[in-house]
C-alpha cells in the first residue's frame, strides 16, 4: 500500500495534475508472454494428447505383435511336438534295430559264430594264452535262431541286403564290381504305404540303419 | 432433474457393486469359464543295465478317442478339391489303420455318448496316420505308455506294467519309488479357438520326471544265457530253467536268466506262472549241490580234510530202516571226501557230515545264508526252508545231501560264491543306483555286511575239490570242462517231492561251479527243473559250459596256465 496514490478534487479548477503520475508504458514482451504461455500449455496439452494417442497406438501395435506371437509360438510348439514325434519313432525303430534279437539274428545271417576258443596275446610279456583255431558251426554253437519274445522287435534288419551290402564292400576293397541288391536294408513291419507317406515328412525312415557308406547300420554294434 | 439424479446414483450403486462388491465372485467365475487345467503327466525313469542300454524306457503313445455325438460326414482335400467323406468310407479308414473290423468301428462311433474309445495306446505312426485323416470328431489324447526294447530279454526280472500305468511285477513294482515321477498341471486361459489370450499367465506345476533305475545286469550276457535255457529247457522238455551268473568278489549278479521267459511288452503271452522270477521265488529241495556245504563244514569244524576216507556202499540203513543210497549201481568204494563229491555219494557223504552236530550244520545254513530271503530287492522273494530240528531222524542225514531243505536257484549261487570268496558270503547285488531326475545319485539296494561263513583255507580247499571235481574222471563233473580254463564245479540231481510223503519220477538238475578255479571270479548256477528226455544232472553241464564260455569270453578272462593239485579220490 506504500506505493498508493491519493487524488484531492477542486472546484473550477483544472483537474490538477496529479502530482505525480504513474508512468504507464507499454511492457514490451507481455503480450507476448502470455501467447507464449497459452502456446505452452497448448504444446503441454498437445503432447500429452498426442503421448496418449501414441501409446493406444504402441498399445494396439504391441497387442497385434502378441497376439501375432502367441499363435507363432503356438505354430512352433505344434512343430516341436511334431519333431518330438519324429525323433521318438526314429528312435523307436533304432532301439528294434538295436535289440539284441535283431543284431543276433542279423549276425547269425552273415554267419557269424561265437568261437569257443579265444586266444588272447599278452604284449607286455609277449605271450599267446590259447590256441587259436576256427570257429566251430553246427554242433558245437547249437543255437540257431532267436529264442526270446519281443513284441517291439517291428523293425528288422534285411539279411539278404545285409549280405550284399557287406559283398559290396569287400569287392570295393578288391576293387571287383559286384551287383547290389535295390530292396531297403530294413524291413519295417508298419511300412506301408500309408506309413511311409506319414513317415516321409518325418525324417526319412527309408534311410535308418543305413550308414554313410550303405553298409547297414546293424553291423557296427 | 430428481429423476436424472436418481438413475445416476441406482447406476453409480451397481457400479460400486459390481466393481467392488461382486469383483472377486465375478473375477473368479470369468476365470473358471476362460480358464483350462491339463494334467502334465510325469514321465517313468529307464531301467538300464550295467553299461547304460535301456531295457526298459517310457515313451508318447495316444488314446484314439472319439465323441460319437458328433460324428457325420466331413469334408477333406482330395487332389486339391473338397470331397466330402461319408461316414463308412471313414470307417473302412479307421479299421484299416488300427487293425480292427469296420463292424467294431462303427460299434464305437455309435451311441448317445459323448465318449468313446477307438483304440488305446496306438504308437506315434499309427497316430500320424490317424491325424493324417482329418476327421474332425476324432480326438487323440497323450499318454505315457511303457516300452522295453529288448523284448523277453531280463523281461522276469524287469516285471511289467498293467493297462492303467500301474506297476503290476518284478523291479517295475518294487522299484516303483524310484521310478515313478509326479505329475504336474498346466493353467491357462484360452479363446473360443483354443489358443492362449495374450497376456494370461500360466500357473504351472512341473511334473518331476522318475528316476534312472540301473541294474547289475549285462544286457548281453544275459540274453545269451536266455538263449541258452531257452534251447535246453525246450530240448529237455522241461518244466523251466534257471541260470545265475555271479561276480565272485563283489556279490553283482551279471545275468540272472530264465526260461520260459516273459515279453513285458506282452505278459498276457506265457501263463501266469512264467510272468515272474523263480531264481528269487521258486524253492525246491537242491540235491548234491549241498554236498559241498557239508564237506565244507566238517572241513571248517576240523573232522574232515579233502582226503579223509570212508567206505561207501551202494546202499546203507539209518535209524535201523531207514534205507539211503547212491543215484548209481556200484559196489562198496574206498572214497576220500574228494572222491564222494566227484562220485556225488549219499553214503559217503553222511559217513562224513554226521561227524558235524545238526545244530551247528543248521548255523552254517543260516551263515551261506539259507531260510530266508536276501533282501535284494525283488517283490516276493522265498527264504527257503531249513529246519532249526531235525523233522525227524532220518533228515539229519537226508539234509547232508540237499533233502529235507529248501532254496531258491539265487541261494544255490551264493553258497558258491561264498567258497570262491574265500569263505566269505556277500550280499547278492541286483540294484546298482538310481538316479534322480535332478542327477542325484542313490543307492538303489541296501548293501548287507559280509559274512565270514568259512576259514579261508576251508572255502580253497573247497575250491581244490570243485576243480578236481570237473578235471577227474568219474562223475559228470567232466562234462563241464572248457579247454584252456580251470573250472570247478559240482553237480546236483535232486527228487522232488511229490506232496504224498514221497518223491517223484522227475527231477531238479543242477551244476554250480567256479571259474576260473585258481583265482574264482565268476560263478554260474544253472538249474533245470523237471526235466523229461534227460535223468540227471548230466543235462545240466551243457548249458553251464555254453554260458560259462561266453562269461570267460565276454569278460577277457586269460586261459589258465597250469592245474590244481591232483586229490585222491580213492584210497
Amino acid at each position: 500500500m506504500s506505493a498508493a496514490v491519493s487524488y484531492r478534487a477542486t472546484s473550477n479548477a483544472r483537474p490538477a495534475r496529479p502530482a505525480q503520475r504513474p508512468a504507464f508504458a507499454v511492457v514490451q514482451g507481455a503480450r507476448t508472454a502470455a501467447v507464449r504461455n497459452a502456446t505452452s500449455r497448448l504444446w503441454v496439452l498437445g503432447t500429452i494428447v498426442i503421448g496418449f494417442i501414441i501409446i493406444a497406438i504402441l498399445n494396439l501395435l504391441m497387442t497385434l505383435a502378441t497376439s501375432a506371437g502367441v499363435y507363432q509360438v503356438a505354430n512352433l510348439k505344434a512343430r516341436q511336438a511334431s519333431l518330438q514325434l519324429s525323433t521318438q519313432i526314429v528312435g523307436q525303430q533304432v532301439d528294434s534295430l538295436a535289440s539284441n534279437q535283431n543284431l543276433a539274428t542279423a549276425a547269425q545271417a552273415l554267419g557269424m559264430v561265437a568261437n569257443a576258443n579265444p586266444v588272447y596275446l599278452d604284449i607286455s610279456k609277449s605271450k599267446v594264452y590259447g590256441s587259436a583255431s576256427q570257429a566251430a558251426v553246427g554242433n558245437q554253437n547249437p543255437i540257431s535262431g532267436n529264442l526270446l519274445a519281443n513284441a517291439e522287435w517291428t523293425t528288422r534288419t534285411n539279411p539278404k541286403q545285409l549280405q550284399a551290402a557287406v559283398a559290396a564292400e569287400q569287392a570295393k576293397a578288391t576293387k571287383v564290381p559286384v551287383a547290389v541288391a535295390k530292396t531297403p536294408a530294413v524291413n519295417t513291419s508298419k511300412a506301408t504305404a500309408a506309413a511311409e507317406s506319414v513317415a516321409s515328412g518325418i525324417s526319412g525312415a527309408s534311410q535308418i540303419g543305413l550308414a554313410g557308406s550303405g553298409i547297414p547300420a546293424a553291423v557296427s554294434h | 432433474m430428481v429423476a436424472i439424479v436418481a438413475v445416476a446414483a441406482i447406476l453409480l450403486l451397481k457400479l460400486v457393486d459390481y466393481q467392488v462388491i461382486q469383483a472377486p465372485a465375478i473375477n473368479a467365475e470369468s476365470m473358471s469359464r476362460r480358464s483350462i487345467t491339463t494334467t502334465v503327466p510325469a514321465i517313468r525313469g529307464d531301467i538300464v543295465d550295467r553299461n547304460g542300454k535301456i531295457l526298459a524306457t517310457t515313451v508318447i503313445s495316444y488314446d484314439i478317442n472319439v465323441d460319437p455325438t458328433l460324428v457325420q460326414p466331413f469334408n477333406r482335400m482330395v487332389n486339391g478339391v473338397e470331397t466330402q467323406i461319408s461316414v463308412q468310407q471313414v470307417t473302412q479308414e479307421l479299421a484299416s489303420i488300427l487293425k480292427m473290423k469296420p463292424a467294431d468301428v462303427t460299434a464305437k462311433l455309435t451311441g448317445t455318448s459323448r465318449f468313446s474309445q477307438l483304440a488305446k495306446e496306438v504308437d506315434g505312426i499309427t497316430y500320424l496316420r490317424i491325424k493324417k485323416l482329418g476327421i474332425p470328431w476324432v480326438y487323440p489324447e497323450k499318454v505315457p505308455h511303457r516300452v522295453y526294447p529288448n523284448g523277453a530279454l531280463a523281461g522276469n526280472l524287469l516285471g511289467f506294467m498293467g493297462a492303467d500305468g500301474v506297476p503290476l511285477e518284478g523291479l517295475e513294482y518294487s522299484q516303483n519309488k524310484c521310478l515313478a515321477g509326479v505329475d504336474g498341471n498346466e493353467t491357462f486361459q484360452r479363446g473360443v479357438d483354443g489358443i492362449k489370450i495374450p497376456g494370461t499367465a500360466d500357473v504351472k506345476v512341473a511334473p518331476q520326471d522318475g528316476g534312472q533305475l540301473k541294474l547289475t545286469i549285462d544286457a548281453d550276457l544275459q540274453y545269451y544265457a536266455q538263449q541258452v535255457m531257452a534251447k535246453y529247457v525246450r530240448d529237455e522238455k522241461a518244466d523251466w530253467g534257471s541260470a545265475i551268473v555271479v561276480e565272485a568278489k563283489t556279490g553283482k549278479i551279471l545275468a540272472a536268466a530264465e526260461a520260459p521267459s516273459v515279453d513285458p511288452n506282452n505278459p498276457t503271452g506265457v501263463s501266469a506262472d512264467n510272468r515272474s522270477s523263480r531264481i528269487f521265488r521258486a524253492t525246491f529241495e537242491p540235491g548234491s549241490t549241498i554236498k559241498t556245504v557239508t564237506a565244507a563244514t566238517a572241513i571248517d569244524q576240523g573232522v574232515a580234510t579233502p582226503t579223509s576216507q570212508v567206505i561207501a556202499p551202494q546202499t546203507t540203513y539209518v535209524l535201523g530202516n531207514y534205507r539211503i543210497s547212491d543215484s548209481h549201481l556200484h559196489p562198496n568204494e574206498r572214497l576220500t571226501l574228494q572222491g564222494i563229491l566227484i562220485e556225488s555219494s549219499n553214503t559217503g557223504i553222511i559217513q562224513i557230515g554226521i561227524k558235524v552236530p545238526y545244530a551247528t550244520r543248521y548255523n552254517y545254513w543260516q551263515n551261506f545264508g539259507l531260510g530266508k530271503p536276501s533282501d535284494i530287492g525283488f517283490p516276493g522273494e522265498a527264504g527257503g526252508e531249513i529246519h532249526q530240528t531235525a523233522p525227524d531222524g532220518a533228515s539229519v542225514y537226508t539234509s547232508m545231501f540237499g533233502q529235507a531243505m529248501t532254496v531258491t536257484p539265487l541261494q544255490t549261487a551264493f553258497i558258491y560264491q561264498t567258497f570262491a570268496n574265500g569263505g566269505v558270503r556277500l550280499a547278492p547285488q541286483l540294484l546298482s543306483s538310481c538316479t534322480a531326475a535332478n542327477g542325484t545319485v542313490t543307492a538303489a539296494q541296501k548293501v548287507a555286511d559280509p559274512v565270514r561263513v568259512l576259514k579261508t583255507s576251508t572255502a580253497n580247499d573247497i575250491v581244490a575239490m570243485l576243480e578236481n571235481d570237473v578235471f577227474q574222471k568219474g562223475g559228470i563233473g567232466i562234462t563241464a570242462q572248457i579247454p584252456g580254463y580251470r573250472i570247478g564245479g559240482k553237480s546236483g540231481t535232486a527228487q522232488i517231492a511229490n506232496g504224498k510223503g514221497g518223491y517223484g519220477l522227475l527231477h531238479a538238475i543242477s551244476f554250480i561251479g567256479v571259474a576260473p578255479a585258481e583265482d574264482p571270479k565268476y560263478v554260474l548256477a544253472v538249474t533245470i527243473y523237471k526235466p523229461r528226455t534227460v535223468g540227471t544232472s548230466i543235462g545240466a553241464t551243457p548249458p553251464f559250459k555254453m554260458i560259462l564260455e561266453q562269461v570267460l569270453r565276454m569278460f577277457r578272462v586269460p586261459p589258465s596256465t597250469g592245474q590244481a593239485p591232483k586229490i585222491p579220490a580213492r584210497w
